[in-house]
């Protein structure tokens, strides 16, 4: 298949009518698609995908129902909407399969109902051209969709789009990335009908034994027995090994995920520290703060006595007066005077006379003095105000300084509360717990591997057993058959069910094997391509596992993929899903299908990069690059300049409306554009 | 010493449990909320007879010598510094006492007002919010003296 054009009318980002055109030089296969996250790179694969099988989805949308997944412009939905009119979206596709144009039209209606977007098919029309000129036109979706996926069969369809997201899945060695190959090999050897016979040769086999069992007697019987028991178990063990491959894989998977997050927290460690200092403080000043509270406790009572400083002065000042004038205590005691007043003589012992001037002022100075209990009184007073009076300016002290230093507490501990916000923002989301927890987790995680290892290599070698006590019974029991002579009909066709399926089983296992050969010596072809020379000396090839797993080995034929970096990782990935869509196209040399890579560049190096842009011209007869500023700079495109192949550049861009815009643009003009951006 | 003790001091018995609050959140004693609101009572000039109500919250014993002498100097500067008034030791705590029921008031309007629930029985504190009560009454007292020296 060589596209000529596709025309993209209300579809996703797309607002109108729009359309990239591919022109027909054979040398000038590249077409770049530049544009943001979100612009709709994707959305060109969507369309061609939608156009060729009515697929909404890709396989990346697999987490998302096909409801919420919306092919019709939302801009021009909400705008039409509004008028009650159905918005139409198509996709055309004008190409060239086996030198025979063809020119397919599929569409969709969409509605915008209370806040809903509800799309539904609205029809599909392929024209062909025969030799001479003449057009027919077919609009049965059936049939339609038989003359495309006589084209390219829908089950392969997604090998021709790299995305970054199936690159990087194919570069982890996981039961995903087997069962993505496996599923693959099946699917491009159409074998689903052979595994169908296969099951069901299994099945009656199965049936029949246990016919035969029924009938058996003896020796045999008990034989038989034990050969049903034996399978049971062996499936037993097959399933334990299968769900212990599980097990293993989500813990490693798991210890992987605990890696890049103690990674994140190397990256943020002094962050944490800095976090964690701050929590210290914080709990710190909370704790300071209650000693000062409990100091307060113990002042109060005693502050208040400072409101009473202008009374406690103004008493101790008056009695302090009366003091200093002799009043208190006074120089002669009452008793005294009251003893001349009695013996009306004086202390010079002059007699007094009663109305006297000297008895009146014996009588004034009697007057004056206060009695011992008041006298007393008066002096505790004045003795407690003074000491009060000292302790004044200590209590206002203290509590100045209590209150300050609450004060202060307060304020820093609004400023750690601050920063440690800003440190939450900085750290990101409470996931990122802290690194000695992870660590624990990790080294749970890694015993719990070990663990499942050790079980896994009991449960294989149980199994071996079993498959050697299978041989032992069978033979066991033929011996039996032959020396009883039994040869009854159904024995003769339990034996022709079990050749069957073992001859099925070879055909599956050969055309699988050769599959996984065939595949991986093309992805081996395809790596050479694309590795820096360094790289290419130290490995050697890639093979596809029994288990379908992928192994990269070293120029020793050692495996060597656990020790090969992220970048070779990422080649080996584009590598094979080359080699997967080549043995889609049949296994020819030249890809005749598009091949479209999504931001394929991530991981790799300038030379891995070069090489990239260098060699996947030459594998297909259009390669599709979308591609961001980031994947896509000017070292990058110089070097695809220099290739010759770069066909047309288009840019996507971003309308007020929210809608995209494809621009195209010549390749010099493109150059200048990224240029310029870098 | 002037005062034998043996005196039980009383408040408004609605003041039962803020008094009994009080003393466990931001003071060490009873005798210290009491001299605390007779020292706010007396400096707003404001004294308020106990009614029927009132109930003996503590004995006299507690009474620190400083806190008494204040109280004897509160009643001798009234007396216009007379001291014969000071001989009736129960006269003087009757006096304080009515300064101090005011002063409970006075302490109620102006700061107490949030951190307290009033309940049928009388104010309670709200102990989910006096954490930093012994700082707000501190700070307020300080400003307080602060007003009585200016």
């Amino acid at each position: 298949m060589i596209i000529q054009s596709i025309q993209l009318e209300n579809f996703r980002q797309f607002r109108g009518k729009q359309q990239i055109e591919f022109d027909s030089h054979k040398n000038k296969n590249v077409i770049v698609i530049f544009g943001e996250n979100g612009r709709g790179k994707t959305g060109i694969f969507r369309a061609l995908m939608f156009c060729l099988y009515g697929e909404k989805k890709l396989s990346q949308d697999a987490s998302v129902q096909e409801s919420e997944l919306y092919l019709v412009n939302t801009q021009e939905l909400q705008e039409k909407s509004s008028q009650g009119i159905p918005v139409e979206s198509c996709v055309t596709l004008d190409f060239l399969h086996e030198k025979q144009k063809y020119k397919l039209r599929r569409s969709l209606l969409g509605i915008l109902e209370d806040g809903k977007v509800i799309q539904q098919s609205n029809g599909v029309k392929l024209t062909l051209w025969d030799d001479e000129g003449n057009s027919s036109t077919e609009k049965d979706p059936k049939i339609v969709s038989q003359y495309i996926e006589n084209i390219l069969d829908s089950a392969l369809r997604e090998y021709f789009l790299f995305d970054g997201e199936k690159i990087e899945r194919l570069t982890r060695a996981s039961t995903e990335q087997r069962r993505e190959i496996s599923n693959a090999i099946r699917k491009l050897l159409n074998i689903d009908t052979l595994e169908k016979v296969m099951g069901a040769t299994e099945r009656l086999k199965k049936y029949l034994n246990r016919e035969l069992e029924k009938r058996a007697t003896g020796e045999r019987a008990e034989v038989m027995k034990l050969q049903r028991l034996n399978e049971e178990e062996i499936e037993g063990k097959k399933n334990g090994v299968e769900s212990l491959r599980g097990e293993l894989e989500f813990a490693r998977l798991e210890k992987v995920d605990v890696d890049k997050k103690l990674e994140q927290i190397r990256e943020i460690q002094d962050l944490l520290d800095k976090r964690n200092n701050l929590e210290e403080r914080r709990s710190n000043i909370e704790e300071e703060k209650n000693d000062i509270l409990r100091g307060m406790k113990e002042r109060t009572g005693q502050t208040a006595l400072l409101l009473l400083q202008s009374t406690a002065n103004n008493v101790f000042n008056s009695i302090d007066r009366r003091k200093q004038a002799h009043e208190i205590p006074s120089d002669i005691r009452r008793d005294l005077i009251d003893r001349l007043l009695n013996e009306m003589q004086c202390i010079c012992g002059r007699h007094i006379k009663q109305g006297s001037e000297a008895y009146a002022r014996i009588i004034e100075w009697r007057n004056r003095i206060p009695d011992n209990a008041t006298e007393d009184l008066t002096l505790n007073l004045w003795r407690d105000l003074s000491s009060a009076r000292d302790r004044f300016e200590s209590i206002e002290e203290n509590a100045v300084q209590s209150l300050t230093k609450f004060g202060s507490l307060k304020n820093e501990q609004r400023e750690v509360e601050r920063e440690l916000e800003r440190l939450r923002e900085k750290i990101g989301s409470s996931e990122r717990a802290d690194a000695t927890k992870l660590d624990a987790h990790r080294l749970a995680i890694e015993n719990k591997i070990g663990k499942i290892e050790y079980e896994l290599t009991v449960t294989k070698q149980k199994l071996d057993a079993l498959y050697d006590g299978k041989e032992r019974l069978a033979a066991r029991r033929k011996r039996i058959e032959d020396q009883e002579g039994i040869r009854d009909e159904l024995t003769r066709r339990v034996e022709l069910v079990e050749q069957s399926h073992d001859a099925l089983l070879k055909i599956h296992n050969d055309f699988t094997a050769e599959s996984r050969v065939s595949l991986g010596d093309d992805a081996t072809r395809y790596f050479m391509d694309l590795l820096d020379d360094e790289s290419r000396r130290n490995l050697k090839s890639i093979c596809v596992e029994e288990d379908y797993s992928i192994q990269v080995h070293d120029r020793l034929d050692k495996p060597f993929l656990a020790n090969i970096s992220a970048g070779q990782r990422q080649i080996m990935s584009i590598a094979f899903i080359a080699a997967l869509a080549k043995a889609a196209c049949g296994g020819v040399e030249l890809l005749e299908m598009p091949l479209f890579m999504d931001t394929p560049f991530g991981r790799l190096s300038h030379e891995h990069r070069k090489n990239l842009v260098q060699q996947v011209p030459h594998w297909c007869t259009q390669w599709i690059l979308l591609a961001t500023d980031t994947e896509f700079g000017e070292f990058e495109a110089k070097e695809l300049a220099a290739t010759g192949t770069w066909q047309s550049f288009y840019i996507l861009h971003a309308e007020e409306d929210g809608s995209t815009n494809i621009h195209k643009t010549t390749v010099e003009d493109g150059l200048g554009y990224i240029c310029q951006r870098g | 010493m002037y005062l034998s003790g043996g005196i039980r001091v009383r408040t408004e018995g609605r003041y039962k449990q803020l008094y009994n609050d009080l003393k466990n959140f931001v003071f060490l004693d009873m005798h210290e909320i009491f001299f605390t609101c007779a020292a706010i009572g007396y400096r707003s000039g404001k004294r308020i007879p106990l009614g029927k109500s009132a109930e003996d919250r503590f004995w006299s014993d507690t009474i620190t010598p400083h806190e008494f002498a204040m109280f004897y100097a509160m009643v001798a500067e009234l007396e216009g510094m007379s001291c014969q008034s000071l001989m009736d030791a129960k006269s003087v705590i009757e006096v304080v006492e009515e300064y101090a029921n005011a002063g409970m008031e006075i302490l109620l309007e102006e700061l107490l007002g949030e951190y307290v629930i009033e309940t049928e029985s009388g104010p309670v504190l709200d102990k989910a919010s006096c954490d930093e009560l012994p700082k707000i009454i501190l700070a307020h007292i300080y400003d307080r003296s602060l007003s009585e020296t200016n």
